[in-house]
């Protein structure tokens, strides 16, 4: 009978290991933590889809919202969307860059088109988003993962 | 007053065969290309360089493949002018060619003028002192730097985007079988107002330790540089990462046509040994060829 509650257990442990390979291995495209914007109006955190590449312009992922309260937002528009590689003082092609309201989910907004001229190391690229949640416009800097 | 000129350049002549008159730097890729001799009134430099193979080097010192610029052309002319026996001016005006997998674009880069003063010349009665030249030079902001580009390749980037100066001692000692040279610069850039605020490279520094022997019409000189430049500011907050430093290895093989023209051939392999961080790496090849205008010429005439 003790036997059981150790299988389970184990199982358990295991699966938990499992979920937990998969967040990471997530983490590694997208900006884990949400972040306060300057005037501490809303909180950002950015999905990538995939693994970042530097020199092709289909890079895209999906930003989300909440107000200062963390609760998602209830409206919101991207109204930039800035790559800076502050190390080296320079920024990125976006041209290409389009901003789409995701259906159904008024905290989100995909963001596609994203070009990186070089690779960088984890936070060696940034983007400054400026958005309008809620109604009021401020300003974001999220770190990237590595852009390969 | 030419005769003067000639006792002067027979003098020194005399001192010493123009290996004595090299300098650490020269062909190093980390100064000005050209000197003069006392011999020379004025003189000429043209070169192309062609550096092939680019790649990234991330801060974190990482080589990643470069999806801009793998490929840079550089024609440089340069012209030295002898103001006094033991000084003389420089001007360098480069002229590159960017290419990108599909595309290039080329333009004028920074020109550059420079003023060298040998304060402590060579002697065959002190054939291991090395001679010694001061050197002030400053660099014009003439073309974008790559946080002006425009272009998704950064193909129109020619220059640092940022006016400097600079300041340093070259070293040569060239009186004997093994010659040798030390040259160590520090390079002040002058901060500007851009869109993401005042931006202010740090300060730069460059140092070329350099070896050669000399036959009668041929020198060979090999070496190392580094450069290095400290943590760059934005509206005076100092940005992380932000540090350069590249080490190169060269070498150098010269010959002399006759007095007044020779040739110079030069290798650059660009971030090849130690750390290298926030640059580039590649290998440049440029073939020179100089000439100089004696005092005797008939251009000094008036």
């Amino acid at each position: 009978m003790r036997f059981f509650p150790i299988v389970i257990t184990s199982l358990l442990m295991f699966s938990a290991c499992g979920s937990k390979s998969d967040s990471n291995s997530g983490a590694s495209a997208s900006s884990a933590n949400a972040v306060e914007s300057e005037q501490k109006v809303f909180y950002a955190t950015m999905v990538w889809d995939e693994p970042l590449k530097a020199g092709t312009k289909d890079q895209k992922g999906t930003l989300a919202f909440t107000d200062s309260h963390m609760v998602a937002a209830s409206s919101v528009t991207v109204n930039g969307f800035r790559l800076l590689m502050p190390s080296m003082g320079h920024g990125s092609y976006d041209g290409d860059q389009k901003y789409t309201a995701v259906e159904g989910s008024p905290d989100k907004v995909r963001v596609e088109g994203v070009y990186f001229t070089m690779g960088g190391a984890p936070g060696e690229w940034v983007v400054d988003v400026t958005a309008t949640v809620n109604g009021t416009e401020d300003k974001v800097r999220l770190e990237l993962p590595e852009v390969q | 007053m030419r005769l003067i000129w000639i006792v002067v350049a027979s003098g020194l002549l005399w001192c010493g065969s123009t290996s004595a008159w090299a300098c650490s730097s020269c062909g190093s890729g980390g100064d000005d290309p050209l000197i003069l001799y006392p011999n020379e009134k004025l003189k000429f430099y043209t070169s192309a360089t062609d550096e092939s193979g680019l790649r990234n080097i991330r801060g974190d010192g990482v080589v990643s493949p470069s999806y801009g610029i793998i490929r840079r052309q550089k024609l440089l002319f340069a012209a030295g002018y002898l103001a006094t026996f033991n000084s003389f001016f420089t001007l360098n005006i480069p002229y590159t060619i960017n290419h990108s997998a599909t595309r290039q674009r080329q333009g004028l880069s920074d020109i550059a003028v420079a003023w060298r003063y040998t304060f402590l010349p060579s002697s065959l009665a002190t054939p291991y002192l090395p001679q010694a030249q001061l050197i002030a030079g400053h660099k014009f902001k003439n073309a974008r730097g790559i946080d002006e580009s425009r272009d998704i390749q950064n193909l129109d980037v020619f220059g640092t985007g940022f006016n400097e100066s600079k300041i340093g001692i070259d070293t040569w000692s060239g009186m004997n079988w093994f010659q040798y040279g030390i040259t160590y610069l520090v390079i002040v850039p002058t901060a500007k107002e851009t869109g993401r605020g005042k931006q202010h490279p740090g300060l730069k520094d460059t140092a070329v330790v350099s070896v050669g022997h000399t036959t009668d019409h041929v020198r060979i000189v090999t070496g190392v540089t580094r450069y290095r430049s400290s943590q760059r500011t934005v509206d005076g907050d100092l940005v992380a990462h932000s540090e350069q430093l590249q080490h190169n290895i060269f070498a150098t093989l010269q010959s002399s046509i006759d007095m007044m023209r020779s040739w110079r051939l030069t290798v650059v392999r660009n971030a090849s040994w130690g750390e290298n961080r926030n640059t580039a790496r590649g290998t440049a090849v440029t073939l020179a060829y100089q000439w100089g205008v004696g005092h005797d010429s008939t251009l000094f005439d008036h």
